[in-house]
């Protein structure tokens, strides 16, 4: 029910967020590298966006702060994570993430925290 | 109905905005000013402009031409004097005559009066000098060119010239003044324009202001709607928490005292009044509930495989009891084309049909109700399913028909109190409908009855496995712990488990129930939200944090707070699912029965899957459960390619890096809990450009564990 793109190059990832997603009736687009993310983020106004921390191209933070520049739109963003600290956490939050997760991301909790950012209308039903 | 209750709030407090008087009035005359005055004034300078500038050229024009025929001719007589010429006197006279022509349109050219008599006196000063040369050609023909000679004619043409020349001061002088004139009007017309502007300027001003008056009201007014249809929503919510309380006590204790063999038939009836009456109240709660959701479109379907002829006995069931009461026919017809399941809300479904149902027999005297289903068309996986409910009775006249479906309406006002209900149970059918993205009609005869048709496009569901396991009655015997502290609820929620045979326990507080589920071992637990002290929600999650089995028996909220969100709060805090207050035997027993057969299959799940040194099976069953096993099959051969030519050191240090990021998180998801690690201290060394042979060996120790663990766990899925 809602649109959400995830950039991530880690294909296992990618998979396991469309197989987690999909069945709820989400629509799941993938990118895998950060170049042109805020491109197409602001072309296609997704409901959610999950961004990967690290991959070829422009890293997550750097795609992040390009996404938050829109004044007219602002999607939610989970970030996802490797390897982290919290300081590293801290300066996503501050450059507008809403959420932060750790890999290896559980599927459940991956779909607890996705329907957490989304308006209610386009959560799952029931 | 607006859908937000804000702008409607703010349409109807507030008159329509207008302008101040002053505003318009000013605009009004500054547009006057601009367009009839200026224009005026503009044309009026510009014609005395143009006569002015024409005539000074053309009295400029006429005195040069003068001057200079005056000249040539003086030259001519002068040789004719000298040589006695009469040929050249005739040319005198010729140049003569041309200059009174140009004497005539000077006179023509000059337009003030003053002027004319300069003119008048020129004229006369000619005509002196002309008689004086024709007298001196009249000599000179006489061959007396002594006397020709002698006779003096400058101080004549000096006399002429000099008025000639005086005209052009004149002229010049009259331009002048004139010009003062014209310079008067121009100043005037500026004058008018920037008045006007001004004028355009506060009107600007005024209008700008008072329309920022006005979005200031209208945010504010935004801002107070908005907090008022919260504070709507949240008294909506208490209420129904208020009312559903105390009628739990109601139709809890009839339901109860219905099933005690002593009461004498008289009582009997007397509960079941009060049953009734019970029930029919929280119907009304219930409508006003589901209304209040619906317009604040807060309520959200439940999308499950649904099986229309069950659903579709189980209304004719239901109301079974008020048509047999009324001798009224029931019949049901459903089309053998129909699918075994579709796809939708099966309790939204059932409740537009038994609201259409009940009103059917409601308004039916005699005669019968009949309820059909058929498939009308299949397009791809869709039906569009039409369901059908007709009566034979009052009808409705077609001009009242749209009135029926709008809230707070009934056919007739008499209506409402005769028969009863909230009103709103149609336009509670026709918006759940159009959630549904359905349509439902009416179409009646008064006196001949009123067929409902709903026409529903619903996607057919033949996987047998999404079909939803049924759990029949609870078993019995299973041990059921109560957290409630109304004295009144924990004595119905007691009564009606014993009565389907549980050894129940109850307690009245969440401090308890914690130390009492710590030692004793319950299947189930059903918890009150608002306790005093520590709440359901609180006491879930303290629950939720106990080692062991106890941490994870199954909790059902019971509750009279039953909208989505704050449902959704309960199965966040850790609970299994819930009960809606006032408690009914049936939905207890299934909700308990529900919860108690998913535990059941849960813990055969968690048999299955003994943590193996460095593989957790669970995790990977559950990666497995959801990735497609095809593609779980491509990532294993990656992810074991990747860790091979990284545990031999092949690749280049950085390609290395990102390999072992890689595999840490993949592997960490799949449950190869060693390789994950290794790859994630690997990563670490590399990242920190620390020694990392150790970190490598590790790896290299770790790196068959995909094909070695999570390889035949895969393999044995593919081959069940």
């Amino acid at each position: 029910m809602a649109r959400i793109i995830i950039a991530d190059d880690d294909e296992f990832f990618v998979d396991l967020v469309r197989a987690a997603l999909e069945p709820l009736g989400h629509a799941v687009g993938a990118l895998s590298d950060g170049d042109n993310v805020s491109a197409v983020v602001n072309r296609k106004q997704p409901d959610l966006l999950i961004l990967d921390c690290s991959m070829p191209g422009k890293t997550g933070i750097a795609v992040l702060r390009e996404v938050r520049a829109s004044k007219t739109y602002r999607v939610p963003v989970i970030m996802i994570t490797g390897r982290t600290s919290h300081a590293d956490e801290d300066i996503g939050y501050q450059a507008g993430a809403d959420d932060y997760m750790r890999k290896p991301v559980d599927p459940d909790n991956l779909v607890v925290r996705v329907e957490a950012l989304l308006p209610e209308p386009l959560r799952r039903a029931g | 109905m607006t859908n937000d209750p804000g702008l409607a709030v703010a349409a109807r407090s507030e008159a329509t905005p207008t302008y101040p008087k002053g505003a318009i009035i000013l605009a009004l005359i500054a547009i006057a000013l601009v367009s009839f005055g200026g224009v005026a004034v503009n044309l009026l300078v510009g014609e005395r402009l143009k006569i002015i500038t024409n005539s000074q050229i053309e009295v400029l024009q006429s005195v040069q031409e003068i001057s200079f025929i005056n000249t040539q001719k003086e030259e001519v007589i002068d040789i004719a004097l000298v040589d006695g010429d009469l040929r050249r006197l005739e040319q005198a006279l010729i140049l003569q005559g041309n200059l009174r022509t140009t004497l005539s349109r000077l006179e023509r050219a000059i337009r003030l009066p003053e002027n004319r008599i300069a003119f008048r006196d020129a004229f006369n000063v000619e005509s002196e000098l002309r008689a004086a040369e024709e007298q001196q050609a009249l000599l000179i023909a006489a061959g007396r060119l002594q006397d020709a000679r002698a006779l003096d004619l400058d101080p004549q043409r000096r006399a002429f010239m000099h008025q000639i020349e005086q005209i052009k001061q004149r002229s010049q002088h009259y331009v002048a003044e004139s010009g003062g004139h014209i310079d008067f009007w121009l100043q005037l017309n500026l004058m008018v324009n920037l008045f006007a502007s001004l004028l355009v300027g506060a009107t600007l001003f005024l209008m700008i202001r008072r329309t920022r008056v006005w979005a200031r009201q209208l945010t504010r007014m935004e801002r107070e709607a908005r907090v008022a249809a919260q504070a709507k929503a949240d008294f909506l919510a208490t209420m129904s928490h208020e009312i559903r309380t105390p009628l739990n006590g109601v139709i809890g204790f009839a339901d109860l005292l219905l099933d005690d063999s002593e009461l004498t038939v008289e009582q009997r009836r007397q509960v079941g009044q009060i049953q009734g009456a019970g029930s029919m109240l929280l119907a009304v709660v219930n409508d006003i509930l589901d209304f209040s959701r619906l317009d604040a479109e807060k309520l959200e379907l439940d999308i499950a495989p649904l099986a229309f002829e069950g659903l579709l006995d189980d209304c004719i069931s239901i109301v079974g009891q008020m048509a047999r009461e009324k001798n009224l026919l029931m019949s049901l017809d459903v089309d053998p084309a129909l699918a075994d399941r579709y796809l939708g809300d099966a309790d939204r479904l059932r409740q537009v049909v038994l609201n259409l149902l009940s009103n059917a027999i409601k308004f039916t005297p005699a005669g019968g109700v009949s309820l059909s289903a058929k498939v009308a068309d299949s397009v791809g996986e869709r039906d569009r399913v039409i369901i059908e409910v007709a009566d034979t009775g009052i009808g409705i006249a077609a001009d009242r028909i749209e009135q029926l479906f709008q809230p707070f309406t009934q056919a007739d006002s008499g209506i409402s109190k005769r028969f009863g209900g909230s009103g709103l149970g149609l336009s509670i059918c026709r918006r759940l409908i159009d959630l549904m993205d359905g349509t439902i009609t009416l179409k009646s005869d008064p006196g001949c009855g009123s067929t409902f048709t709903i026409s529903l496009s619903m996607v057919r569901c033949d996987d047998a496995v999404a079909e939803q396991p049924e759990h029949g009655a609870a078993e019995p015997g299973a041990r059921i712990l109560v957290v409630e502290d109304l004295p009144m609820n924990r004595e119905i929620a007691l009564g009606m488990l014993a009565r389907s045979g549980h050894s129940v326990e109850v307690t009245d507080s969440g401090e308890n129930a914690i130390a009492m589920l710590r030692d004793g071992a319950f299947e189930l637990v059903l918890m009150d939200i608002q306790m005093a002290g520590m709440d359901g929600v609180e006491t879930a999650k303290r629950v939720r944090a106990l080692p062991g089995a106890a941490g994870r028996v199954p909790i059902l909220a019971m509750t009279a707070n039953i909208l989505p969100q704050q449902v959704r709060s309960y199965l966040d805090a850790g609970m299994n699912g819930h009960v809606a207050k006032p408690l009914r035997q049936g939905h207890l027993d299934k909700a308990i029965a529900d919860a108690l057969g998913a535990s059941q299959a849960r813990a055969e799940v968690v048999d299955l899957t003994q943590s193996s040194d460095g593989f957790d099976e669970a995790a990977f069953d559950r990666i497995a459960a959801i990735l497609p096993l095809p593609k779980l099959e491509t990532h294993l051969a990656t992810l074991s390619a990747l860790t091979r030519e990284i545990a031999k050191g092949q690749l280049p240090e950085a390609e290395t890096q990102a390999g072992v990021h890689k595999i840490g998180s993949q592997a960490g998801a799949l449950g190869l809990f060693r390789l994950a690690t290794a790859a994630r201290q690997l990563e670490d060394c590399l990242f920190n450009s620390l020694p990392s042979d150790l970190a490598r060996a590790r790896f290299a120790e770790a790196a068959g564990d995909t094909d070695l663990f999570a390889r035949p766990r895969l393999e044995a899925r593919l081959a069940a």
